[in-house]
């Protein structure tokens, strides 16, 4: 078999033996689970520059199909599968109601859209993607709230489908041909004459990607859709999900690259309104986590801040603009996939995503509090986790540039991505412990496993960022671009600046030798209990203390809420609210037509009639 | 040879950190006299600080858990680690590696560690503290990147090493002359990276019982006395590197940073305490319209670097 082929052909037959053995929950888990094993095998088998075509006749229309592996698309099938076997070994133990039939559906979607060489194939597979997933989000704990979230995700990815649709039905029109190569190729060429019309068919397409990838003004179905979504999914949706809309602008970004386009500070203008889209992204996530009091909700406005970043860095399509939004793609489905891992074995062991219900878990968890720990540093840049790497080129790319505000507004998210960061880690993990927790146990060993992995995975990412970047340079050069300079697996190459993690490592590790070795030798001290605890002079028996009345985590910011009013003015939920709101309306008026009276049909099929005979005979 | 190179670097590393701390905790006695003489008292002698660490560590404490503990380590071993890589006069440890946003990043996991411990303490004073402290970080940062950003078009470098060779030759190379707006932005912004005051509100005592340090006692409180020490050296140094030229040898670069260090002093002496959200938006106003006015004088100068 073709081993093209058999990454679409796999997780379909894994899905449907899934599907039929849904009954029996591990079997089903065991299924999933062993089918993105394989589907990873046959990864090995396909090289770059493979290709697969074959021909579909359609309405009269020879049209030609097919599959081809890029630079680009095998470093994100590597991505998302290898992610897919750590998530699903996860959920073994995991018991949130996620359909393993769903999530193998959503895989081999997923790899036909790396793969598709055409916009017919594409578009299916976009579709099969999106609407697995919504199926799955029904599944959430709360049936009403999910349901909600699953139709704000569906309207969301119907709008942004009938936007694709639109864009490829116009460009095919134009060409003649749905292939992706020759579309793009066709726009560059007529860039320079019609700008307008290109851009307007761009739009189009990118709408659905920044609907995917949850970009400013298109955001606001994120929080409620991973808030519902059932928690076993949600690393999927945030790390996986989200990256599609990445690799969608990276299809059409490379058109203005080489044209001649009016350029603001040596950027072609559509990339720099492309770029203010991600800045904003970043900031507006930011700032909407750090008041968020449901953690699933806080990670969701954390993932689309993430993805602000990429689109930003990619937006500059130059090399080390490229470099640094890839290896940031990597560095958030890494972390991000650790963060809410962690998070997910939390709520299934406390029960409830509400952040100021819980608190000094460390106690109990204490390999997920570590994990949660690297995973927050990681997310919040730094050295030696990755994500330090790619943060740290998407400064110095946007600086070279000297996009002053935009570099100010991206490094004012990274500061407010500590608040909210600190936040979480302090609600959740620290502080005093309620009593009501005193039997939370520490995750299963399959969960230990899988943690242990990903604490591995983000430490040594972070020291030898090299395994990522040499990839991300053969997906740079594929684009035309000269790469960064290569100096060895420890190195990151920036452009102001070179940066041997290694060192950076051994460093650090020898401080933290030197500070322990300080801790043991100084003066001896003495483990009390979280009760024994400083309450300016008080008894706190005397007036019944609680833990739960210690612990300081609701409305953590509130001083912080003030200063920001203004901007929190700016609903744009309530646009999509509203524009919601009068589809309905009118819906309601049409409807008022169809009264069932026969009379009136009659009056309306005659005064049609009139208005057909009357327009034709003006037309013609 | 390796290994013979590792040891240098490891002896010469010692000899850094203890030179740092050591300079951190004059500059806190001294800075304490001073603020003595200004409120018309004697003061403690100037090598109180010294006093106080030697007794901190060798006293006894209570400890809240592993997570304590680890959070304190964590909280002084990456504020030297990233001592490490900061040129301090002529000599620099690492050069290769002295990137000026890898060392802020650095100085941040020191932030952070210190967070973990105290908030792992579970007194709602320490997270009161670590709230504000949070709050205000959002605040100074801002101008902060803005200065970076306007350093690294001029000197076409993101070398620490490279932005202090950049300013040899007098004075009138050195950055303050050619950026002083960004220098007045560094120079208020630092005062909220040492939490004086107008900007204590972290610590704040009489408040909220110190803030984050309410459960430190004994080694605990001495490892938060070394973040303290090395945080000032290093960040009143990142600043004596990017605008004052670095320095010739060792004295004349404590000099410089206490020049810096002795206006943080002034200004805490005379101001009071602002509220929080005062304080962190204030830095979004002043401070960053002067960072931001001088990335745009070096763009319009030196214009845009092509890429």
């Amino acid at each position: 078999m073709n081993s093209l082929l058999a990454l679409l052909i796999v997780p379909v037959i894994g899905s449907a033996a899934a599907a039929v053995l849904q009954r029996y929950r591990l079997v089903e888990r065991l299924i999933t689970f062993l089918t993105f094993s394989v589907t990873f095998l046959f990864l090995f088998e396909i090289k770059i520059g493979d290709i697969l075509t074959w021909h579909l006749d359609f309405l009269g229309k020879n049209l030609e199909m097919g599959l081809q592996i890029t630079p680009l698309s095998i470093f994100m099938l590597y991505m998302t599968i290898a992610f897919g076997i750590v998530l699903t070994f996860y959920n073994l133990s995991e018991r949130s109601k996620m359909k393993g039939f769903l999530l193998l559906l959503t895989l081999a979607a997923s790899n036909w859209i790396f793969m598709s060489t055409d916009l017919i194939g594409f578009f299916f597979a976009w579709e099969l993607m999106g609407w697995s997933s919504i199926l799955m989000i029904f599944g959430g704990k709360r049936e009403e709230e999910s349901r909600h979230g699953a139709l704000y995700y569906a309207m969301m990815s119907i709008g942004g489908s009938y936007s694709m649709l639109i864009g490829i039905f116009l460009l095919s029109n134009l060409t003649g041909t749905f292939s992706i190569q020759s579309n793009v190729s066709y726009l560059t060429l007529i860039l320079g004459l019609h700008p307008w019309w290109v851009l307007g068919i761009v739009s189009l397409f990118f709408v659905a990607f920044m609907v995917k990838s949850g970009i400013f003004p298109f955001h606001t179905w994120v929080p409620h859709t991973y808030g519902e979504a059932p928690d076993g999914f949600v690393p999927y949706l945030s790390s996986v999900m989200s990256k599609y809309g990445v690799y969608g602008f990276l299809i059409f970004l490379p058109l203005t690259s080489g044209a001649h386009v009016p350029s603001v500070l040596g950027l072609a203008w559509p990339n720099y309104v492309l770029l203010w889209f991600g800045s904003v992204t970043a900031v507006a996530g930011s700032v909407l986590a750090f008041m968020q009091d449901d953690v699933k909700k806080l990670f969701a406005y954390s993932s689309f801040s993430n993805l602000g970043f990429i689109l930003a860095a990619i937006a500059l399509f130059t090399p080390i603009g490229l470099t640094a939004g890839m290896f940031h793609a990597f560095n958030h489905l890494l972390f991000n996939g650790a963060i809410f891992i962690t998070v997910i074995a939390v709520i299934s062991k406390v029960g409830t995503t509400r952040m100021s219900e819980m608190g000094g878990i460390w106690q109990k968890m204490p390999l997920t509090f570590l994990t949660f720990f690297v995973g927050i540093a990681a997310a919040a840049g730094i050295p030696p986790f990755a994500g330090f790497g790619s943060k740290w080129m998407i400064f110095q790319a946007m600086i070279s540039h000297g996009l002053i505000f935009a570099t100010v507004l991206l490094f004012f998210a990274s500061i407010a991505s500590f608040l909210y960061l600190m936040r979480a880690f302090h609600a959740i993990f620290l502080g005093q412990l309620s009593h009501k927790y005193d039997n939370v146990k520490e995750v299963s060993a399959i969960g230990k496993i899988t943690e242990v992995f990903l604490l591995g995975a983000l430490i040594f990412f972070g020291i030898l960022p090299g395994f990522v970047l040499d990839p991300i340079n053969s997906i740079v050069n594929s684009f035309g671009l000269k790469p960064l300079p290569t100096s060895g697996y420890e190195y990151i190459n920036g452009f102001f600046s070179s940066i041997n993690m290694v060192s950076i490592f051994i460093v650090v590790i020898v401080t933290f030798i030197f500070g322990f070795a300080l801790f043991a030798v100084v003066a001896k001290h003495k483990k009390v209990p979280q009760e024994d605890n400083y309450t300016a002079g008080q008894i706190p028996q005397d007036w019944n203390l609680t833990p739960e009345m210690y612990q300081f985590s609701y409305d953590f910011y509130e001083p912080m809420d003030k200063e920001l009013a203004p901007f929190l003015k700016v609903k744009i939920d309530g646009f999509f609210k509203g524009f919601g709101e009068s589809v309905e309306y009118i819906g309601e008026a049409i409807k008022e037509i169809f009264t069932g009276n026969v009379q009136i049909y009659t009056y309306l099929a005659v005064g049609g009639l009139v208005i057909f005979v009357i327009a034709g005979w003006v037309v013609w | 040879m390796v290994i013979v190179e590792f040891l240098i670097k490891l002896s010469q590393g010692f000899g850094i950190g203890a030179l740092a701390l050591a300079t951190g905790l004059l500059f806190g006695g001294i800075g304490r006299k001073i603020m003595a003489r200004i409120q018309r008292r004697y003061g403690p002698p100037f090598t109180q600080n010294f006093m106080d660490l030697f007794k901190l560590l060798s006293k006894g404490s209570v400890s809240h858990g592993w997570a304590f503990d680890l959070g304190l380590v964590a909280g002084f071993a990456p504020m030297l680690a990233a001592l490490m890589f900061l040129p301090i006069g002529p000599f620099t440890l690492l050069p290769s590696d002295s990137s000026l946003i890898m060392i802020v990043y650095l100085m941040m996991m020191a932030y952070l560690g210190m967070a973990m411990g105290v908030l792992a303490s579970g007194n709602p004073n320490s997270a009161i503290g670590m709230s504000r402290a949070l709050m205000l970080m959002v605040g100074y940062e801002v101008p902060f990147a803005a200065v970076i950003f306007s350093v690294y078009l001029f000197s076409k470098t993101g070398y620490l090493t490279q932005i202090v060779t950049q300013q040899a030759g007098g004075f009138m190379n050195w950055n303050i002359v050619k950026m002083p707006l960004g220098f007045l932005a560094t120079e208020i912004a630092l005062q909220g990276m040492l939490g004086e005051k107008p900007f204590d509100q972290a610590i704040a005592p009489a408040e909220i019982a110190s803030g984050p340090m309410v459960e430190l006692g004994g080694k605990y409180l001495g490892f938060g006395m070394i973040q303290h020490s090395v945080g000032l050296f290093l960040e009143t140094g990142i600043v004596v590197d990017l605008f004052l030229g670095g320095a010739p040898n060792f004295w004349i670069f404590i000099a410089k940073q206490f020049v810096l260090y002795f206006i943080v002093i002034l200004v805490d002496a005379i101001l009071p305490r602002l509220r929080i959200h005062e304080a962190t938006s204030f830095f979004w106003k002043l401070p960053l319209f002067l960072g931001i006015l001088q990335a745009v004088i070096v763009i319009i100068q030196g214009g845009v670097l092509n890429v």
